[in-house]
């Protein structure tokens, strides 16, 4: 297994776990994750349910600490200088818990607060966002009225609003028609063109597939592949498909049970 | 699902299956009930040391009221019977006349006010437990009966409330009973009726949910509901207050026939008190008959509310899932929360220019939310009803020193510096709760300030400013009011004209008295910070989970301790500022402001740097 970037541009590293454990009583969530992902990288975090995504996120974010292991975010240590680490980053999170009694405006305008982006900055980049994603007619409703597309929209453009070098998406395509999801891929290669890091947890291997520049797979709280999809090809010896590479690193077999117990 | 799947999942030479029938009501139901007891056991039993510790502490709390509510249940009988008893004349006797009869009162009594709270929570529980349980969708699309879903959601949400209510009416009774020496049909009769007595309010509670549902959007009514609440409670405050005053007037037979009034034929809680009375005496017939009137009603109110409960719990469900959630802000009278100001929420301006940016946004987001849930306001409304009841005292009832001197100057500071003490006890009580839940009133959403580049140190100042501005806002708007009640009951009674009475007031002193209230209040504010902070509860779906019961006694003792110190140390010299006999009054300044700030500051400071070093070890 790869667990270093031998094909992160120029070594500039902007997310580096080093052995990350994460411990729940005797439940080891996270077993040793290491990672490093270069400036304007697109990445895919691949594994089944359970196997440690949404750990190492909320880790790399700051919303959980690790019991041991650091992690730096555009070379600020999360432990020891974390104001600096989330002010260059956004977290997009998979379940968009919002303020439900504000309107979007409101909400985008609460969070370029929190990063200190100037109001004037604020107002104009926010105007441009929600024409893209559509959602100017409704950004002075209360967000309690939104469906979970227009929230997802709203997260998005608050996280973008202070121009993040680092963005984390957790299955960020959930609940989006298919009109909104391709709007937010092509948001995110843009991004990345621009130089912004991008780690992407999710399930559908397409996009993975299409999007991500390398891809890790994670299971049992181990990181047990890492590189292009090249690489993984070479990995999985005969396997062209990223949905085949995955089933077959991480037990393909359990699908047959499951189909024999279904029938 | 596509013919073609539907197929896949018929085993391959079988014959296809003809589709399952929905349940039968009753099983279900049982079934039902059973899951919501499941649930409810494995709450107590498995969750957290401490919270177990505080179910431990509320049932022993309870145990101790209930054998005072006895105790006094029994007093109260035997005073009544003996006060009875010796009215009555030899021929009286002769008749057969039982003082015990005149006891009935308290039974009258309990069982109304036990039927009141009854009527006051019915309609909210129903409410809560019919429309807004978070496992109703899942429930009414499965093929379970909604006859069931609707009987054991009803059933679930009103028993533990109606137990409580049940447990306080019952243990004067049994004191009751025992000062009458009423024997086992009094006991088995006073069962029957606190099984009896929830029935009715509450199938009433939930034909008005079921039809005001169909007419207007669930979470809405609820929130509108707990203002209604809230505005009640206010009146049954202000109501007690009066009572003291209602004594000094009334001799205790005036008393005993004003509590006579709650005896009205017409109502329920007659018809179980007659019926547990004549019970009591061994009147066979006459508490049949009671028994067989209440039983009537109840099946004729349960069995039609029963059989369209299907239909109208259907219509209400719909009406819910299809409800235009399309909702836009309104233009009120709170500038703040205009649209054209979104961009306000990260500009430091006005009071708050000297801060950063991201306590700003903390602070206005606060300042935004609070007002637009009506849920949150109803709760911190209720401590209102004391300044209410306080200002309609001064007007009606004036505080006085020295007989009707209170336009005197050296007595005047002592009243304002106690509107001084009352003012900043009705702010605290509902500051102190904004403070407390400062941090849990995050809840899901804590991961956008946990992901942000916010500090331990600027949250913790943005929850503090949060609470402690509108405190002191409110605090010196008490202030006025009381002595603005205060003069206008002096001028009215000392027939002064509107410039003499404007030059009683001393504006140096209610100025001094505001300032010990923001001083104060800088202290209890982070106080209960300091402790919400250390034990939040994020994961909370009603707003009144926010706050648990220990945090919130904790917080009283701590923060009343403090308070009683400082406003002690800070009020005395103000207090006794104008006494003409009173020599080195410098000295008395010295050593209050000394203790009063000295100790404030040292509150202040501390609890801030507890709170925010308890930040970063909160998991969102």
């Amino acid at each position: 297994m790869n667990s270093t970037n031998e094909a992160a541009p120029d070594g500039d590293w902007m997310i580096e776990a080093t052995d990350l454990v994460k411990r729940y009583g005797t439940f080891e969530a996270l077993n040793g994750m290491t990672l490093r992902i270069g400036r304007g990288e697109i990445f895919g975090f691949l594994g089944p349910n359970g196997a440690g995504k949404t750990t190492t996120i909320r880790i790399l974010t700051g919303l959980l600490q690790p019991t041991s292991g650091s992690a730096r975010i555009g070379g600020h240590d999360l432990a020891t200088d974390p104001l600096a680490a989330r002010a260059i980053m956004s977290f997009i999170p998979d379940t968009p818990y919002l303020y439900e009694k504000l309107t979007a405006r409101e909400y985008i305008h609460f969070v370029a607060g929190l990063y200190k982006t100037p109001p004037e900055v604020a107002t104009r980049r926010m105007e441009e966002l929600l024409e893209v994603f559509e959602l100017a007619d409704r950004a002075d409703d209360l967000i309690e009225g939104y469906s979970h597309g227009m929230r997802q929209k709203t997260v998005m453009i608050a996280a973008l609003v202070h121009d993040p070098q680092v963005l984390f998406l957790d299955e960020p395509t959930v609940g989006l028609d298919p009109r909104s999801a391709k709007l937010m891929r092509d948001v995110y290669r843009q991004l990345a063109a621009r130089g912004a890091t991008i780690f992407l947890s999710t399930h559908i291997l397409e996009i993975a597939e299409r999007m991500c520049d390398r891809i890790g797979i994670v299971q049992n709280g181990k990181l047990i592949a890492l590189g292009t999809m090249d690489e993984l090809r070479q990995l999985a010896a005969q396997n062209t498909s990223l949905e085949d590479i995955f089933l077959e690193l991480t037990g393909g077999a359990a699908f047959a049970e499951i189909a024999r117990v279904l029938a | 699902m596509s013919a073609a799947a539907g197929d896949a999942a018929v085993p391959p030479g079988s014959a296809p299956q003809p589709p399952r029938p929905a349940r039968p009501a009753q099983p279900a139901f049982g079934w039902l009930v059973r899951s919501r007891w499941w649930i409810a056991w494995n709450t107590i039993t498995r969750g957290a040391r401490w919270r177990r510790l505080t179910y431990a502490i509320v049932l022993g709390g309870l145990v101790v009221i209930g054998a005072a509510a006895a105790v006094l249940g029994g007093f109260a009988t035997w005073f009544l019977r003996d006060f009875t008893a010796r009215d009555l004349t030899p021929e009286q006797i002769a008749q057969g006349i039982d003082a015990r009869a005149a006891t009935d009162v308290i039974l009258a009594t309990s069982l109304s006010g036990a039927m009141l709270l009854v009527v006051m929570v019915g309609f909210t529980v129903a409410l809560a437990s019919l429309y807004l349980a978070r496992d109703l969708d899942m429930l009414l699309v499965s093929p379970v009966s909604r006859r069931a879903v609707f009987a054991s959601k009803l059933l679930g949400g009103i028993l533990p409330g109606f137990a409580l209510v049940g447990i306080l009416t019952v243990l004067p009774l049994i004191g009751h009973g025992i000062a009458n020496d009423y024997g086992m049909a009094y006991w088995s009769a006073l069962a029957v009726a606190m099984l009896l007595l929830p029935i009715l309010p509450t199938a009433f509670g939930a034909v008005a949910v079921v039809l005001i549902v169909r007419r207007m959007p669930a979470h809405r009514l609820g929130e509108i509901v707990g203002l209604i609440v809230v505005a009640m409670t206010m009146a049954i405050v202000l109501l007690l207050g009066s009572a003291n005053r209602l004594q000094e007037t009334m001799n205790f037979r005036e008393i005993l026939d004003y509590l006579g009034r709650v005896r009205h034929p017409y109502s329920p809680a007659e018809w179980l008190t007659r019926f547990v009375a004549a019970a009591g005496r061994h009147d066979v017939r006459t508490a049949l008959t009671w028994l067989a009137i209440n039983v009537g009603v109840s099946i004729a109110a349960l069995v039609p509310l029963y059989l369209v409960s299907d239909r109208l719990y259907q219509d209400g469900w719909i009406r819910m899932q299809s409800a235009n959630l399309r909702k836009s802000i309104r233009r009120g009278i709170l500038w703040w929360q205009r649209p054209e100001r979104a961009a306000d929420l990260g500009r430091p301006s006005g009071v708050l220019a000297w801060l950063s940016p991201p306590v700003v946004a903390v602070v206005r987001k606060d300042a935004r939310l609070l007002p637009r849930d009506l849920t949150n306001s109803a709760q911190i409304l209720s401590p209102l009803a004391f300044g209410v009841f306080f200002i309609v005292q001064q007007i009606l009832y004036p505080l006085r020193i020295g007989g009707g001197d209170s336009g005197t100057a050296f007595t005047q500071p002592v009243l304002t510096m106690f509107a001084a003490f009352v003012a900043s006890g009705v702010a605290a009580m509902v500051f102190s709760r904004v403070a407390l839940t400062g941090l849990s009133v995050e809840g899901k959403h804590f991961w956008i300030i946990q992901s942000s580049p916010i500090s331990p140190r600027q949250l913790v100042l943005a929850k503090f400013v949060v609470a402690l501005l509108p405190y002191s806002v409110l605090s010196g708007a008490l202030i006025v009011l009381f002595e603005g009640a205060r003069l206008i009951r002096t001028a009215v009674d000392a027939r002064l004209s509107l410039t003499a009475a404007l030059g009683l007031v001393d504006v140096p002193i209610i100025l001094y008295a505001w300032f010990v209230s923001i001083v104060v209040g800088a202290g209890v504010v982070a106080v209960s910070l300091a402790i919400g902070t250390a034990r939040p509860n994020l994961k909370w779906d009603s707003p009144h989970e926010m706050m648990t019961p220990d945090v919130g006694c904790l917080s009283i003792i701590f923060y009343g301790l403090y308070a009683v110190i400082a406003l002690f140390a800070l009020a005395v010299p103000g207090a006794i500022s104008r006494f003409p006999t009173l020599e080195h009054v410098w000295l008395y300044w010295l050593a209050g402001l000394a203790i009063g700030l000295g100790t404030t500051a040292a509150v202040v400071g501390g609890s801030l740097w507890l709170a925010a070093h308890e930040v970063p070890h909160i998991d969102g």
